[in-house]
């Protein structure tokens, strides 16, 4: 009640309002393009805005934040890009979808529940911050390394026909992100003598190379023909229509935030979840999953926008930030002077109102920019492709080269684009290696991390085993391994 | 029939080789490595894992493979030739931006790219290869402030 | 088609021109001057860096447009800044780790391939458990370690870092803890709090919060002076016989550089408006509130931070390579062994 009373005149504010809106259409763009990240723009943003007014600041970050996070959807339907890792579940669905011509559908999918998840997240924020806050700092190692195992054991049955091909691409995502300074021992690894590889295999280049050039690599060597374009169909989806997965939306919601709250998982983690619970529980979905179903968009989307909440939780309560952006979101509070803590939310209560009241707008302006702009942006298909591809080609190498303004990030880039093409032509799937390459590491570092701890306990085993969440973890990982590998599989065909 | 089966032993060994192939160069790293550590807290310990998990992998799928029976359509025949070619444009290009800057490497790599992909009326060419470095400058420059080469 | 061509007409000329204004050279200083700071967004030197790059924009009349490039230990960063144009369109704000870079195999650079502006800032180290940790003292915690050693969890933010660099001086007096090395600071402090680690060793302006509402409590100050506002915390060398000449060293002295061959005319101007920056209310309010000390004070002339660099890259080179951290000798690099 009092949260509503506190954020009402801001809601009210046209000040306010103008300066989410601002924010919302910068998001829009800067999520779309390949390679261009939120934590980019907003990193920008904190150097733009260290003069405003507080809450003139956060109104325009939460805007690019909330918007940003959606509008990867935008080129991951449209072309195949995921514009950040979190989208890359949505072209399993979303570019099936668009190439059969429904991309106008898929958009209005993508949108719809991007915006339910975004609200879920920021009101779970608002009402249930210090539980989950609870929740999220008794994750140990252990349990990081078990949940990046959980999330990967999904991953091959998930996108393959073969699930060793599944599980095998996600290798090749975690030996890449096993390259560069060991977390543990400080000490460069696996670099080959390449100077350039200490900073480790940036993960937007590698995106951009695996979907966006190996897209452009596959349409040239299948050929193109003369003046194909995939044709769009303005099909009318009701709105009832749509709103009929809600139910299951607020499932892949909750997963999403908790995710999101455990600093360093983040929304591919949670998008990749949902889209494995999605996976179990629609029974009978549109079209087979990956292939064009809507139900694998609505997974996505709900679970990666309800990360935006849970990201926010432990930088508010903790001063701990969940993702990149929250890193940056971080970085503003200080430079304006704020505290976030425990007390933040009692004490500086009104720049709290001002972070949910921001991103409510954000929510606002998602589903109005996207049920606007879908229907005109997804006219990008009937571009020609000999023209779309070259450009496309552009918008990867700028990409790639505007995350960290390395050249050799170019270079890599092409490199992901070649194996991205390799891969698909010999049927091993592309997106868990970027789910490997955004686990790998984690993984690695909070194993060791776990046996360092255990190795000085008096009783290492139950340091390393002994929690209730640890325990819960361990035997979702095992069932999930057993159930999808092929051992497994031929034990039941046995039976019948 | 044999094709598809071909194909799939095929990957098998791949992935068989990378895995080994990695397995022992990291192997060999912990033996030569300086800085003291115990064998699990080694920075090699995870990829020596990551090979061993490749290699049975690659044994899955080659008994996999042995087992298939079903015949799978003839994929077809790719252009690799064009993939090549794309390939070396875009390496030129990689190369030409660092020399020349960012604009006219980006005007003349849409140039030639389009103009390779079939599209030869000057009217759509050049308003392309010329417009979308300058956006995209701009954009990029005086708009997200990124520094251009 | 004509239509559209007619249509992108306008813009184009309006790129054009605003391009044509970009690149219109001036005078030093530039209209905009990056700020390279080789660390993620939210951290010490990235919070820093932006408070004095917004100082410094203001004495010079600029804007300074803060870049964070992360990565190795902050060696991606340093090497862009060093590979940049050489006309201090771009300077560098960074931590310690270039002093130890060559040692950890992470680079060929160290402090010597850049020329020092100004020293800026040093966050201070605080020892803190978790807030319904047994231990109350830092006598109670000590007297732990010393009677177990290898025993007694503290976490860190990994080797090579100030955070190792403290436990290793606590090694030197006969206080081991069993070390475990976490991403960052908040990992950190967040793992004292999840209960995995006993204690840890924090940059105070990051748990001031936590502190404050008794999510951790704070034992000791790593240094030789107490805290104004902790009066009652007592500083590590009271704990520790003879180690004030350890502890006096700020081991995170967070400082603006620019690559070597920069011109000296450019190094001057810029040294003289760093000595003005740090005078600006702005930011030393925001200094005092989050209780950073205040290097410039301390190393005022160019002899001086030199000195200092050479002293801070011999001490931590030497602990790192004794603890069987590093990959190299210090030896190799010629850097003295100077206790």
């Amino acid at each position: 009640m009092q949260t509503i009373s506190g954020i009402l005149p801001l809601m009210t504010n046209p000040r306010f309002i103008l300066y989410v809106m601002l924010g919302a259409v910068a998001g829009l763009f800067v999520g779309a393009i390949p390679g261009l990240s939120v934590s980019m723009a907003s990193a920008l943003l904190v150097s733009i805005t260290y003069t405003w007014a507080t809450g003139d600041a956060m109104a325009t970050i939460m805007g690019v934040y909330v918007v940003g996070v959606f509008s990867g959807a935008l080129s991951a339907i449209l072309i195949n890009i995921p514009g950040a890792p979190s989208s890359v579940v949505t072209t399993l669905d979303g570019y099936p979808m668009a190439r059969r011509g429904e991309a106008y559908k898929a958009l209005r999918y993508a949108t719809v529940y991007s915006f339910v998840g975004s609200v879920f997240g920021l009101l779970a924020m608002a009402v249930v911050a210090r539980p989950i806050t609870t929740l999220a700092v008794r994750f140990q190692p252990m349990d990081y390394f078990l949940l990046a195992l959980f999330g990967l054991s999904t991953v091959g049955g998930l996108t393959a026909k073969s699930f060793s091909k599944g599980l095998f691409a996600a290798l090749i995502g975690i030996f890449f992100s096993l390259i560069g300074l060991d977390p543990i021992m400080g000490t460069p690894r696996l670099t080959f003598g390449i100077q350039n590889l200490k900073a480790g295999v940036a993960t937007v280049p590698a995106l951009v190379g695996l979907f966006g050039f190996a897209e452009v690599l596959s349409v040239v060597a299948e050929g193109i023909r003369d003046g194909e374009v995939t044709g769009i169909r303005q099909q009318k989806v009701p709105m009832g229509e749509i709103l009929k997965e809600l139910p299951h939306s607020l499932w892949y919601c909750t997963v999403g935030t908790l995710v999101g709250a455990l600093p360093g998982a983040g929304g591919p983690v949670a998008s990749f979840l949902a889209y494995g619970q999605a996976k179990r529980l629609v029974k009978n979905p549109s079209r087979p999953f990956g292939e064009g179903a809507y139900e694998g968009i609505v997974a996505s989307e709900s679970a990666n926008n309800a990360c935006i909440g849970g990201a926010l939780i432990p930088m508010l309560t903790l001063a701990i930030p969940g993702d990149a952006v929250t890193a940056i979101i971080l970085s503003v509070f200080y430079v304006h002077g704020l505290k976030p803590g425990p007390t933040f939310m009692k004490m500086d209560v009104a720049h709290f109102y001002e972070v949910l009241a921001g991103g409510l707008w954000g929510c606002v302006f998602l589903l109005i920019l996207g049920l606007l702009v879908a229907p005109r942006i997804s006219r990008v298909i009937n571009v020609p492709k000999r023209v779309l591809m070259p450009i496309v080609c552009v918008l990867c190498v700028i990409g790639a080269y505007a995350c960290n303004k390395r050249i050799f990030d170019v270079g890599m880039m092409f490199f992901f684009g070649i194996l991205g093409f390799v891969m698909r032509r010999r049927g091993f799937p592309t997106a868990p290696v970027t789910l490997g390459l955004v686990l790998g590491s984690m993984m690695d570092a909070n194993f060791r991390r776990s046996v360092s701890l255990a190795s000085t306990s008096k009783v290492p085993l139950v340091t390393l085993f002994g929690r209730p969440v640890t325990i819960l973890l361990l035997i979702l990982t095992a069932v999930t391994l057993l159930t999808n590998t092929p051992l497994f599989a031929c034990l039941k065909a046995k039976k019948q | 029939m044999r094709l598809w089966k071909k194909e799939k032993a095929q990957d098998a060994a791949v992935m068989l080789l990378l895995g080994a192939a990695l397995t022992l160069h990291c192997l060999e790293r912990i033996t030569a490595s300086k800085v003291k550590a115990p064998l699990m807290m080694s920075p090699y310990l995870f990829p020596v894992i990551l090979g061993g998990a490749a290699m049975l992998l690659g044994c899955l799928l080659l008994r996999t493979a042995a087992a298939e029976r079903q015949d799978e359509a003839e994929p077809p025949r790719l252009r690799l030739r064009d993939v090549a070619a794309v390939l070396l444009l875009s390496a030129a290009y990689d190369v030409l931006m660092t020399r020349i800057g960012f604009i006219p490497a980006t005007a003349l790599y849409l140039l030639a790219f389009i103009a390779f992909l079939g599209e030869r009326r000057p009217f759509i060419l050049i308003p392309v290869a010329a417009l979308t470095p300058l956006v995209l400058y701009a954009v990029f420059k005086l708009g997200l402030g990124v520094r251009m080469p | 088609m004509k239509k559209l061509i007619r249509r992108f007409i306008p813009v184009l000329l309006l790129v054009l021109l605003t391009i044509c204004f970009s690149c219109a050279s001036a005078e030093y200083p530039f209209k905009s001057v990056t700020m390279i700071v080789p660390y993620g967004a939210g951290g010490t030197t990235d919070v820093v860096g932006r408070q004095f790059a917004a100082a410094l924009g203001k004495t010079l009349g600029t804007t300074f447009v803060v870049e964070n490039q992360g990565g190795a230990s902050g060696a991606i960063g340093c090497q862009a800044a060093l590979d940049a144009d050489k006309d201090g369109s771009v300077v560098l704000f960074t931590a310690e780790s270039l002093g130890t870079q060559r040692v950890m195999d992470i680079s060929a650079m160290s402090y010597a391939d850049f020329s020092p502006i100004l020293v800026v800032a040093n966050d201070p180290k605080v020892l803190v458990v978790a807030g319904d940790s047994p231990y109350n003292t830092i006598d109670e915690l000590l007297s732990d370690i010393a009677a177990q050693p290898y025993m007694v969890q503290m976490s860190y933010t990994g080797p090579g870092g100030s955070g190792h660099v403290q436990a290793l001086i606590m090694n030197q007096y006969g206080y081991i803890p069993a070390l475990t090395p976490y991403g960052s600071g908040a990992d950190c402090y967040r793992a004292v709090m999840s209960g995995e680690v006993v204690f840890t060793n924090s940059n105070y302006s990051t748990v001031a919060e936590l502190i404050k509402s008794g999510d951790l409590k704070l034992l000791a100050v790593a240094a030789t002076e107490r805290m104004a506002q902790f009066p009652d915390v007592p500083a590590l060398s009271e704990k520790m016989e003879n180690s004030e000449a350890l502890l006096t060293i700020p081991y995170t002295p967070l400082s603006l550089l620019v690559a070597k061959d920069v011109p000296q005319e450019i190094q001057d101007a810029l040294r003289a408006a760093a000595l003005e920056a740090v005078k600006d209310p702005d930011f030393t309010a925001f200094m005092e509130a989050n209780s950073i000390d205040k290097l410039y004070e301390k190393y005022t002339t160019l002899d001086e931070i030199s000195a200092f660099y050479g002293e801070w890259e011999s001490v931590v080179s030497w602990l790192i390579y004794d603890a069987g951290a590093a990959a190299h000798s210090p030896e190799e690099f010629d850097i003295p062994r100077v206790r």
